[in-house]
């Protein structure tokens, strides 16, 4: 499942989740529907979920609360959860590694 | 906040001001209704203003995209939380060569203005990285509309000063918010 605009997409298949772009939504709330199908891969996928945001340029602070909504779920499901991220994004390396403090099992990877 | 006796000023608004003439200062007035109607001229806007900024600096990308979160988050909170959208609202960037001061005006009504009050003293008195826990854990319980981790994560990941001002207008029961964050130019190349 892909979902494409002018300033994001993203992308779940059975591998993985690929967000990329700037995402900077109006409200944590608006963040629902297009990480619908991230919510549901940790449901499904009981031996963990990788999603690769090294090409996520901008995330705005609703954003990383619903990313950090994500990592709560995980945990609440006791799925594993890999983030890639890049070391040239500034914001990725920063909040990021913050985001290890609410789940144990969040493991987070730079390339 | 009508009973106070001054004006309750936090942060970076207390120290000294900077009689340094800024290299350069740009000013950009916008009614928060045109960006409610096409949100993505928040983020469109703030990476015009980065860019332009990040010109003379070794590391042109790196900058621009942390000028560009801190502007977006602080241009975005002008839309949401501006009483009337129709209230002009302003971003201001002054390049002083060491600093960059970044300041966003909005007018609000009494209740935002009190709990913007209550927040940012919390931000002033909390260790920072405890309260982007917090309200993390606050925002994921509830669906709020408003993150409340914009000004959090500016202070927590690029080391930013803030302050902020409220400055009531008794005719016409507003009040208008000044917001303060202070970049440290050495800082951000190293970041």
């Amino acid at each position: 499942m892909k979902i494409e605009t002018e300033d994001y997409s993203i992308e779940t298949n059975d591998q993985q989740v690929i967000i990329k772009g700037a995402l900077r939504l109006q409200s944590p709330t608006a963040y629902d529907k297009p990480f619908e199908s991230i919510r549901e891969a940790i449901t499904n996928k009981q031996d963990g979920l990788h999603v690769d945001i090294s090409d996520l340029n901008f995330l705005n602070s609703s954003g990383v609360t619903s990313l950090a909504r994500l990592v709560l779920d995980a945990r609440k499901a006791d799925v594993g959860f890999t983030l890639l991220c890049s070391e040239d994004i500034p914001w990725q390396s920063k909040t990021v590694s913050s985001l290890g403090k609410l789940n144990p099992k969040l493991t987070i990877n730079f390339k | 906040m009508s009973n106070r006796s001054r004006l309750p000023v936090y942060g970076v608004y207390l120290d000294k001001a900077d009689r340094k003439k800024p290299l350069s200062h740009i000013d950009f007035k916008f009614n928060p209704i045109d960006f409610i109607a096409h949100w993505q001229r928040c983020g469109a806007t703030a990476n015009y203003l980065a860019e332009f900024q990040a010109y003379n600096f070794d590391n042109r990308k790196k900058v621009t995209n942390i000028m560009s979160t801190v502007l977006n988050e602080l241009i975005e909170n002008a839309v949401k939380f501006s009483a009337d959208a129709h209230q002009e609202a302003s971003i201001s960037i002054y390049n002083y060569g060491e600093t960059l001061t970044l300041q966003c005006v909005n007018t609000t009504q009494l209740k935002q203005a009190n709990k913007f009050e209550a927040f940012i003293k919390t931000l002033m008195e909390t260790e920072v990285e405890e309260l982007f826990l917090q309200q993390i854990m606050s925002a994921a319980e509830d669906d709020h509309t408003a993150s409340g981790l914009g000004l959090i994560t500016l202070k927590k990941d690029f080391n930013a000063k803030i302050g902020a001002k409220i400055v009531p207008d008794t005719e016409r029961r507003l009040y208008t918010i000044y917001i303060k964050v202070v970049l440290d130019v050495n800082t951000l190349e190293s970041l």
